[in-house]
C-alpha cells in the first residue's frame, strides 16, 4: 500500500462526504457553471463566477456537472494536494487522442487547487487551501491564471503577480516542514503551459496534464468506482474514446506504485509528468538538447553523457547530466534533489525535494549501468 | 471594477496617479504606458508585466526594487521596458527564492529593455526564448558577491530569436557568459562593456552575427564563438567580430566544473570552436595572458559522445559534421603584450601535476588538460622564437571525412583556416598543434609553420542596419 495514494483517497472521501452534506447537487457557490459567460474573453476577477467548485468543511467540492478527475502521475508541487476539475459547455465534447492532451471545445474551464495537509501521518488530515489555478479555452486559445484563497476559505481573488506563501506542515517521519510555497504569476504559467509551434514559430498555450495515459485509471465518484476517460465519454464530454479505454486506451504508470510498472517504466513516467512539459521539443526548455518524455529514445537527449547546456553553477560540480549507474555525480539527480533557485529543477512550482521521486530517479540512473551508453569510454 | 492595465492613464494604487497634472514618467512614450510607481511592490510590478497588453511601455522612476520571484512576460508584443537609467532603476533579485532567473520572456516579438540595471540574480540575467525583434540598450547586468560561484550563468541571454540588438550595456560577473547569444540569427552585439563574466561575449550555435566594437576585458575569456552539439538549432556560422577592443582577459576561471566554459584557460583573448565562416579582424589583443585566438574543434573537448561519431551515433543532428571550425577567417588584428604568462595548470586541480598522463585523476581532466596545452604550446613558441608571443593556436585536429571540396580548402588546409598574407596580423606568431598528425595523443607535431594558412576568404557582408531595422 502506497501512503499517498491512501491519503488521496481519505481526501476524497472527505469530498464526497461534503457533497453528501450538501444535500443536493446544486451549485455549491450559487453560480452556475460558466458564469455569465464573459470568461470567454476575460478571466474573471474572482473564482466564484466561475462556478466550478467551492470549499465545504476543508474539502473542494465541485458543482452539479463539474468533474472531478486524477492523474496516474502528477506533478510534484511541495507536497501540496490538488483537487482537479474539468467541466465542458452543455452539447460540447473534448476529442479524444491517442497521444496528446485531449482537445477540449471551446467554453472548457478547467481547475486545479492546490492545498496543504496539517500532518501527513494522519489518514484524513486537515487541508489549508492555497490557490485555485484556472485554465480556460477561449476562442483565440487556453488562458489562465491563479486564484488565492482567502484565511476563511470562503472565496478566491485573481492573482495575476502571484508571490510567496509561508506553509508548514508535518511530515511522515514527525519532522515539521516550513517553506515559502511559490504562487507562480500569470506568465511563469505559460512557461510550463507552452508549446513551440514550429510552423508559425509562434508559442500555444496548452494543456499539460489531461493526456489519455494520464487520465486512463479508475475514480471514486459519487455513484461508484469508474474509468476516467469512460466517465467522460458517457458524461457526453469525450468524443472519439476507445469502447473500453481502461483496456484499449493507453496508461502511464503510477509512480508510486510498483504494481503499475518497472522501475525504469515508473522513472520515465516521473520524469515526463515533472521535466517534459518543459523538456521536451516544443517545451520552453528545448534549447537545451534534454529532451524527458516517455517516448525519447535518443541516450544523448536523455541526458546520458550529455554534458549540460547553459547550466552555470547548478552544475553541482559534475560533468554529465546522466552517468549510468552513478546517481551521485549526475547532474539530473543533483538539480532534482536541490532546493537552491538557480539549480533546482523543476524550476518553478516546489521548494522543496520530492524524496520519493529523487529516489525513484536514483534507482532509475542506477539501473542504467551496463544498459546505456558508458561516459567513460573514450 | 479593475481597469484593463493597457489604458495611459490608470488610478489603482500602486501605480503613479499622474494623468491630468505635473509630469509623468509616461510623458514622451508613444502608445499605451504604465507607470510604476518608486513604491511599487513585487506583486504589483509582476501583474503589471503579466497584464501587460501588446505594446505597452512599461515604465519605471529611479528606484531600487527587490524581488523574490522573476518577472515574466509571455505571448505578448512589442513591449518596452524602460527604466530611468542604469544605476538609478534596479531589480535586485538579491534575496530571490524562485525560478532563479531576473526576467524571462518568451514569445515576446518587438521587445526593448532599455535604461535599467539588474543586480544579483541567482540564475541569468534576463533570458528571452523563441521572439523576432529584441533589443537590450543600456542595461547593465552585474553580480555583486566576491564569491563568482554565487553569481548566475548569463548576463543577457536571447535564445532561439532572431533579430537581435545589445547595444551600450555592461555586464560583468557572469559565472559563464555576460552577453549570450545562442541559437539565434541576425544579431548585433556592438558597443558594450563586458568584463569579469568567465566568457565576455558567447555566440553559440548562431548565424549572422556582428559583433563588434565591444570592450571585453578582465573575463576569463573575451570573445568565444562557438558551435555544440544537440541543439535543435545545430549550424553556426557567418560571423563578423572585428574592431573589439579584448584586453587583459586574465581573471581566475570560476565556473562550475561541467559548464563548457569551465574549459577556456584563463588568459584566453577569443576561441572559434567549431563553426564556418567567421571572420575576426580589425580587433586589438592586448594583455591576455594566454593565447589571443585559439582555433579548436569538438573533440577538444573531451565529449566522450564524439566517440560515437565512428558509427553509434550517440550525437543528433549529424553533428559529427559539424564540430570542425572551417573557412575561419582571421586578418588584419593588433596583438600587443598577449602570451606572457599563460595560465599554468593548477596543481590544486589535479593530484600529480608532474604526470599528465594521470590526468584522469584530475577534477576536470580536460579543463587540465587545456589549461596544459595552452602552458606547454606557449613555452614551446617561446623556446622557438625567443621571447614571448600572442600565439595565434590551431589545433590542426581534422574532419577525417573532408576533402578540398568540403569548404574549398586546399590538401594542406581542408578546412580553410586562413590568417590572411603574411604580416597581416602583425608579428603574430601562429602555432599549430598539429593534433591530427599526432593522433592528439601529444604535442610532439605541432610546429609554428604558418605557410599553409597564409591565405583569404571572403568577408562578411551582413549590415548592421539589416538587423536594427527589424529590432526595437
Amino acid at each position: 500500500m502506497v501512503p499517498g495514494r491512501r491519503t488521496l483517497r481519505a481526501l476524497l472521501a472527505v469530498a464526497l462526504s461534503g457533497v453528501a452534506a450538501g444535500g443536493c447537487g446544486g451549485s455549491a457557490s450559487g453560480t452556475k457553471p460558466g458564469g455569465d459567460g464573459s470568461y470567454l474573453t476575460a478571466l474573471y476577477p474572482t473564482l466564484e463566477q466561475y462556478g466550478m467548485i467551492s470549499i465545504r468543511n476543508g474539502a473542494v467540492v465541485p458543482n452539479h456537472g463539474v468533474v472531478p478527475y486524477e492523474l496516474n502521475t502528477p506533478l510534484f508541487s511541495d507536497y501540496a494536494v490538488k483537487f482537479r476539475t474539468v467541466w465542458t459547455p452543455p452539447g460540447t465534447a473534448a476529442v479524444y487522442s491517442d497521444s496528446d492532451t485531449l482537445d477540449f471545445p471551446v467554453g472548457t474551464i478547467i481547475t486545479k487547487s492546490f492545498g496543504f495537509r496539517d500532518d501527513l501521518r494522519k489518514p484524513a488530515p486537515a487541508v489549508k487551501w492555497v490557490e485555485t489555478r484556472v485554465f480556460v479555452r477561449q476562442a483565440a486559445g487556453w488562458k489562465g491564471v491563479s486564484y488565492a484563497w482567502n484565511d476563511a476559505q470562503t472565496s478566491a481573488a485573481v492573482n495575476y503577480g502571484g508571490g510567496t506563501v509561508p506553509v508548514s506542515w508535518i511530515d511522515e517521519s514527525g519532522s515539521t516542514v516550513s517553506t515559502d510555497y511559490l504562487v507562480p504569476n500569470g506568465n511563469q504559467c505559460t512557461v510550463c503551459h507552452s508549446r513551440r509551434d514550429p510552423v508559425s514559430d509562434t508559442d500555444v498555450t496548452t494543456l499539460i496534464g489531461p493526456k489519455a495515459r494520464n487520465l486512463n485509471r479508475g475514480h471514486l465518484y459519487e455513484a461508484g468506482e469508474e474509468n476516467q476517460l469512460a466517465h467522460l465519454a458517457a458524461a457526453g464530454m469525450l468524443t472519439g474514446a476507445p469502447a473500453n479505454p481502461a483496456a484499449q486506451a493507453p496508461r502511464l504508470p503510477v509512480w508510486d506504485d510498483p504494481s503499475t510498472g518497472t522501475t525504469d517504466e515508473r522513472a520515465r513516467a516521473y520524469l515526463e509528468v515533472n521535466c517534459a512539459h518543459c523538456h521536451s521539443e516544443q517545451g520552453f526548455a528545448r534549447t537545451t538538447g534534454l529532451y524527458l518524455g516517455v517516448g525519447q529514445a535518443q541516450w544523448s537527449h536523455l541526458g546520458v553523457c550529455k554534458p549540460p547546456v547553459a547550466v552555470g553553477e547548478a552544475t553541482g560540480g559534475f560533468l554529465y547530466d546522466v552517468v549510468p549507474g552513478d546517481p551521485d555525480h549526475s547532474i539530473l539527480t543533483y538539480r532534482i534533489a536541490s532546493t537552491g533557485p538557480a539549480t533546482m529543477m523543476p524550476q518553478i512550482g516546489r521548494s522543496v525535494t520530492d524524496r520519493q521521486g529523487l529516489q525513484l530517479v536514483r534507482d532509475w540512473v542506477s539501473g542504467l549501468m551496463g544498459n546505456a551508453p558508458d561516459c567513460n569510454g573514450h | 471594477m479593475r481597469k484593463p492595465l493597457s489604458l495611459v492613464c490608470l488610478a489603482t494604487p500602486f501605480l503613479l496617479a499622474a494623468c491630468g497634472g505635473g509630469s509623468s514618467p509616461c510623458d514622451g512614450v508613444t502608445g499605451a504606458c504604465v507607470a510604476i510607481a518608486a513604491s511599487a511592490t513585487e506583486s504589483e510590478i509582476s501583474s503589471a508585466f503579466v497584464q501587460a497588453a501588446p505594446n505597452t511601455t512599461i515604465v519605471f522612476p529611479a528606484a531600487t526594487y527587490t524581488f523574490k520571484n522573476s518577472l515574466n512576460l509571455a505571448n505578448v508584443k512589442g513591449v518596452t521596458i524602460r527604466g530611468a537609467g542604469i544605476g538609478k532603476t534596479i531589480f535586485d533579485f538579491s534575496t530571490a527564492v524562485g525560478s532563479g532567473e531576473g526576467i524571462v520572456a518568451n514569445g515576446t516579438d518587438s521587445l526593448l529593455f532599455v535604461d535599467f540595471t539588474t543586480r544579483d540574480t541567482k540564475g541569468n540575467g534576463i533570458k528571452v526564448v523563441g521572439s523576432n525583434g529584441v533589443s537590450w540598450r543600456r542595461v547593465q547586468t552585474i553580480w555583486t558577491n566576491p564569491d563568482g560561484h554565487t553569481h548566475g550563468a548569463y548576463g543577457l541571454y536571447p535564445v532561439q530569436s532572431h533579430n537581435i540588438l545589445i547595444e551600450n550595456c555592461e555586464v560583468a560577473g557572469a559565472a559563464d557568459a555576460g552577453v549570450y547569444v545562442g541559437q539565434s540569427d541576425h544579431i548585433v552585439v556592438r558597443n558594450n562593456d563586458v568584463h569579469h563574466n568567465v566568457a565576455g561575449i558567447e555566440i553559440e550555435n548562431s548565424s549572422y552575427a556582428n559583433v563588434h566594437d565591444n570592450n571585453a576585458h578582465d573575463n576569463v575569456g573575451g570573445i568565444l564563438v562557438f558551435n555544440m552539439p544537440d541543439l535543435q538549432v545545430n549550424e553556426g556560422g557567418f560571423h563578423h567580430v572585428y574592431k573589439n577592443t579584448v584586453k587583459s582577459n586574465n581573471a581566475m576561471n570560476f565556473a562550475a566544473r561541467g559548464s563548457s566554459v569551465a574549459r577556456v584557460p584563463g588568459g584566453t583573448g577569443a576561441f572559434v570552436l567549431a563553426g564556418h565562416d567567421i571572420e575576426f579582424d580589425h580587433n586589438t589583443f592586448e594583455g591576455n595572458d594566454g593565447a589571443a585566438i585559439s582555433v579548436i574543434s569538438y573533440p577538444l573537448t573531451g565529449d566522450p559522445r564524439v566517440n560515437g561519431c565512428d558509427g553509434s551515433a550517440l550525437l543528433s543532428y549529424g553533428y559529427c559534421a559539424k564540430m570542425w571550425p572551417a573557412r575561419v577567417f582571421i586578418h588584419d588584428n593588433v596583438f600587443s603584450g598577449n602570451g606572457t604568462n599563460p595560465v599554468s595548470p593548477n596543481p590544486a586541480d589535479c593530484p600529480d601535476p608532474t604526470n599528465p598522463g594521470s590526468a584522469t585523476d584530475c577534477q576536470d581532466p580536460v579543463a587540465w588538460q587545456l589549461s596544459l596545452m595552452l602552458h606547454w604550446s606557449t613555452v614551446f613558441v617561446t623556446q622557438a622564437n625567443g621571447s614571448a608571443v600572442a600565439p595565434l593556436v590551431f589545433d590542426g585536429l581534422l574532419d577525417p571525412t573532408a576533402t578540398t571540396a568540403t569548404w574549398g580548402g586546399t590538401a594542406s588546409n581542408l578546412q580553410n583556416v586562413c590568417y590572411g598574407p603574411a604580416g597581416s596580423n602583425g608579428s603574430a606568431y601562429f602555432l599549430n598543434l598539429e593534433f591530427g598528425a599526432s593522433g592528439g595523443s601529444d604535442f610532439s607535431a605541432m610546429t609554428t609553420d604558418m605557410t599553409n594558412f597564409h591565405c583569404t576568404l571572403a568577408a562578411q557582408t551582413l549590415a548592421d542596419a539589416d538587423v536594427t531595422s527589424k529590432a526595437p
